[in-house]
């Protein structure tokens, strides 16, 4: 299966935080990659689809008292993520192989 | 570490918390907690709980979609099924749609109003900085007056003084200078809605200006800026730049610099021109000297801080700056403080002269905002109870669901589904129906209320919040109890809702009933005092009576000859002068009065008229003991007549020949008594009769502006026309403008109506929506009965028997709602009531009648489905089984 952009995304970000993929750092890699701020809502649901796809899995840190007592959720890929990303990556680059005249080269 | 003011906003906390599916860990919670600690070390306290806030409502959206998204098929499913049931179950989708429309429409009115008022004078981007001078004046009695008006040095002073205070603009309105006319050509037109002012004005205030620049008007002298409307009305469509216009007033002819927007209706300044303050400001003009006097309160003060805190912060300043300046008066006997402008508009009741428009008292938006709810969730209430009923019957469909694999929470995402859609029905029905009677509304409240507007993604933003509420508290009932039941009694032939949820559904129909009885009792007491003060002998006569105004000098001097003139018009019965009328709508002349000799200290501060010998004849006031004035301008110069009140206040017993001492102005005059008059009610019957001395016409203290004239009012249009010829036989320079007395005194009660009206068409709603439910439940109720009624019909039962038996249960319930609802009625009026210091006392018979009003309402409602089933042919229902 061929994942949205949105979600090609979020998997890497989640595979380049590695033991720190949670949350709040999740958000702010996306921002970076966006420039745009997600809601956390927008975010959750994201991730929540993506675990029930099984292309993520996640389990829960120990409470920190900044968050209120509250544990992290720290996901990370499956291997059918890890697949699909890598399936998702080369569909990419077949699509991309020898485009002209878009002005690639300038930009 | 916990620290309560680290924590988010708790509310919102639990909205989290409610909506992210990971409830047991929190995870989420946690996630944007700790963002909202960064945010607060970062931004500060203030920034953190706003981006929560914000983040919360970013963050329902997606999560309520993401909730229905385990399958879109389902969702469209549960939505299908909702819209078989509205078309299939007639009469029940009927009322719910019905009275969840009203419900909503009228709190979708009620928001927008409440938006408004809250609005006021927000469209200044300074607004948090600004502040205006209120001043106190202690009273002889110990009490306080409160007005904000000041001297003109103290807005230049503190400016001086306090590096805070950035800018500072005086304004005067007529108060100073009352009315006066504007020419343009043969145009005369009687401007009171005037503004004198300096630059300042635009550099604190964002009034918009259409024609000219803002930094250069309004420097020199006799320079003008209209609004656009009156630019419309003195130039039509030319341009007025530069043109001039006369006016009668200190300043002479005023030069058009600049043409501006309207104010707009939620600014408490309201205005139709800027009037240069410099044109009166020449050198040695008396107003030079009354400006810088520190004891002469006379002009409208707005500051201008650098920040909010420091406006904050600078009420106790104030305290060190009347020290600083302290004289005789000010300082001693009055006080400053500021008013920050988020204030102005809901912390004004107690200010006197304020001249603040559209000012209210907080509590009018309160109560409106419960009315509101209570209608909504009238509306809800209905929607539960029938829904319920409507639930038991489907119990089958639902049990059929979880026998095929749905979990409790497709259960329950189904019925909320289902009540989710048919409050977006009634939301856009109830949104076409407020477009429809919002002119009306607009009208009547003088406001203008518009959907879309500065606001409207927060109007939009809670009409979508409205339409969630309503859904889920409808459906949240029904929830409730079916996600409750096990499969296997869902699954049974026929259930029977279970005692609980009757006894719920009972109190929830007794609450509606509360909420309308409370309502039929209020409109009853409203109407009661209203007809009261309509009614009510005021001690003088108010119909017929013809109210001229004295608008220039020649009008005044030439008194006598206007009088006599006005005599020979047979339609005229009798013509006063006076410098006041009882009723008046503007503002007595205060005078201080003390029994003769006393000391200063002793003085009492009372209202004061001017009158001549036909006062008391034209406007039918009764004399107590003593006497008149005679017309004998050398003698009656030096005498009063006082009413009752002011003997009470002075400890008077034998009042004839008595003296007393009027200082006005630093003057102290003696006068003598020479009759007592009844106490009539010369200002509104929201206040009690005060002490008022009646002097003769050319006393020191005020001088005439009225004629008042006892008219017949058979071919008034043709007496109008021929009193206008009189008047501009004399007065040439002045418009003819005249009132009559009862419409004017009507105007006092104008609010109070306009309350009332409210309340009445809040207590139809709010009766239509509980008769709706009990209707519903009632036919119903009628359904499951049917064999019952058919057996006992059988039986022998008359049909009289079975309406009875049918409608007793429904009784009780209103019946208890009575008992419950007359003492909270009675609460609630008596306060209102307080604010009247004439009203009436709420007696059995108001009890009774709204109590009577109650029942018989119900009574008719259900009668229709107990007639029915009465009627019903026991061999019809009792036949299949």
């Amino acid at each position: 299966m061929i994942l949205t952009r949105s979600e090609e995304m979020l998997l890497l970000a989640v595979h380049r935080l590695q033991h720190d993929a949670y949350g709040v750092k999740i958000r702010l890699l996306m921002k970076e990659f966006t420039g745009k701020e997600m809601a956390f809502g927008a975010l959750f649901v994201q991730l929540d689809r993506l675990s029930q796809k099984e292309l993520l899995k996640s389990y829960l840190s120990d409470p920190t008292p900044e968050r209120g007592g509250r544990s992290k959720r720290i996901y990370q890929l499956t291997t059918e993520g890890k697949q699909a990303l890598i399936r998702t990556k080369k569909v990419q680059d077949s699509i991309w192989e020898n485009v002209n005249g878009l002005g690639l080269d300038k930009a | 570490m916990k620290s309560k003011r680290n924590r988010p906003p708790l509310i919102f906390e639990w909205l989290v918390k409610m909506f992210f599916p990971d409830r047991g860990s929190y995870s989420t919670v946690g996630d944007m907690h700790e963002q909202y600690s960064y945010i607060n070390s970062t931004d500060g306290l203030f920034a953190a709980k706003w981006w929560y806030t914000k983040e919360v409502f970013k963050s329902i959206i997606p999560l309520f979609t993401h909730s229905i998204y385990w399958g879109i098929e389902m969702f469209l499913n549960y939505i299908k099924l909702a819209w078989r049931n509205f078309t299939r179950q007639k009469t029940n989708s009927f009322i719910n749609l019905t009275g969840l429309t009203l419900g909503i429409a009228s709190s979708i009115i009620i928001l927008l109003f409440t938006l408004d008022e809250l609005s006021f004078d927000k469209f200044n981007s300074k607004y948090d900085r600004i502040g205006r001078i209120i001043t106190e004046e202690f009273q002889n009695n110990g009490e306080s007056r409160f007005y904000p008006l000041t001297s003109g040095m103290v807005g230049k002073t503190l400016v001086q003084e306090y590096p805070e205070v950035e800018k500072h603009v005086n304004i005067i309105d007529r108060d100073v200078f009352g009315r006066f006319v504007v020419q343009r050509g043969e145009f005369q037109h009687h401007e009171a809605d005037y503004l004198m002012t300096e630059p300042a004005f635009f550099e604190i205030f964002d009034y918009e200006m259409l024609i000219g620049n803002k930094s250069k008007v309004l420097h020199e002298p006799n320079e003008v800026v209209l609004t656009s409307t009156s630019a419309q009305l003195f130039f039509g469509d030319e341009d007025p730049i530069g043109e001039v216009l006369q006016t009668n007033r200190p300043f002479g002819n005023v030069k058009v610099v600049g043409v501006m927007n309207d104010p707009p209706g939620n600014s408490h300044l309201q205005f139709s021109m800027l009037i240069s303050m410099s044109s009166l400001l020449t050198d040695n003009s008396n107003f030079t000297r009354i400006v810088s006097n520190w004891d002469i309160s006379s002009m409208r003060t707005y500051l201008l801080f650098n920040s909010e805190s420091s406006l904050n912060r600078f009420d106790g300043k104030l305290k060190q700056f009347d020290e600083k300046h302290a004289t005789d008066v000010f300082g001693v006997k009055e006080s400053a403080h500021i008013q920050k402008m988020e204030n102005i508009h809901f912390g004004s009741t107690n200010y006197e002269i304020d001249r603040n428009y559209g000012a209210r008292s907080i509590n009018a938006v309160y109560i409106l905002g419960i009315i509101g709810l209570f209608i909504v969730l009238s509306a809800c209430i209905n929607y539960s109870n029938l829904s319920i009923a409507r639930y038991f019957n489907r119990a089958k469909e639902i049990g059929v669901r979880k026998v095929v694999g749905a979990n409790k929470q497709q259960v329950l995402a189904q019925i909320f589904s289902e009540s989710v859609f048919i409050s977006v029905l009634a939301v856009l029905v109830s949104v076409g129906v407020v477009y429809l009677v919002l002119p009306t509304f607009n009208n009547y409240l003088d406001k203008n209320l518009t959907g879309i507007s500065d606001n409207s993604l927060l109007f939009f933003g809670l009409i979508f919040f409205i339409t969630l509420f309503v859904g889920m508290i409808s459906g949240s009932l029904p929830a409730f109890f079916l996600s409750k039941l096990k499969t296997v009694s869902l699954m049974r032939l026929k259930l029977m809702p279970g005692n609980s949820v009757s006894v719920i559904k009972k109190s929830l129909v007794v609450l509606q009933f509360v909420i309308s009885t409370v309502m039929i009792f209020a409109t009853i007491t409203v109407y009661n005092q209203l007809n009261f003060i309509k009614n009510k002998d005021l001690g003088f006569d108010q119909g017929q009576m013809l109210v001229v105004d004295i608008n220039s000098r020649e009008s005044r001097n030439n008194f006598q000859s206007i009088k006599n003139e006005f005599l020979n018009n047979p339609a005229v019965s009798s013509v006063t002068v006076s410098s006041r009328v009882p009723g008046d709508w503007k503002d007595f002349r205060e005078i201080q009065v003390a029994n003769f000799g006393q000391h200063e200290s002793e003085n009492i501060q009372m209202n004061f008229i001017c009158v001549d010998e036909d006062f008391l004849n034209t406007f039918n006031i009764s004399m107590r003991e003593g006497s008149y004035f005679k017309g004998n301008p050398g003698l009656d110069s030096t005498k009063v007549v006082v009413n009752r009140e002011v003997l009470r206040s002075l400890n008077i017993s034998e009042p004839i020949g008595k003296i007393i001492q009027v200082t006005r102005r630093g003057n102290v005059y003696p006068v003598e008594i020479i009759g007592v008059v009844d106490d009539f009610n010369f200002r509104s019957l929201h206040q009690k009769v005060g002490p008022m001395v009646i002097g003769y016409y050319n006393s020191p203290f005020d001088a005439i502006d009225y004629y008042s004239l006892k008219v017949n009012m058979a071919g008034i249009s043709e007496t109008i026309k021929q009193l206008k010829a009189v008047h501009e036989k004399f007065d040439k320079g002045t418009p003819f403008e005249y009132n009559f007395l009862d419409e004017k005194i009507a105007e006092f009660y104008q609010r109070d109506v306009k309350e009332s009206t409210i309340i009445n068409s809040a207590s139809l709603i709010s009766i239509l929506i509980a008769c709706l439910g009990l209707f519903g439940l009632a036919s119903y109720t009628a359904q499951q009965k049917v064999k019952e009624i058919g057996i006992r019909k059988v039986l022998g039962a008359r049909d009289t028997e079975i309406v009875v038996f049918f409608s007793k249960g429904f009784l009780m319930l209103v019946a208890i709602a009575m008992l419950i609802a007359i003492p909270l009625g009675y609460h609630f009026m008596d306060q209102w009531l307080e604010g009247f210091a004439y009203r009436i006392d709420i007696g059995f018979s108001q009890v009774l009648f709204s109590a009577v009003a109650a029942i018989l309402i119900s009574v008719i409602t259900i009668s229709y489905q107990a007639i029915k089933a009465s009627n019903n042919n026991p061999v019809d229902s009792i036949r299949a089984e």
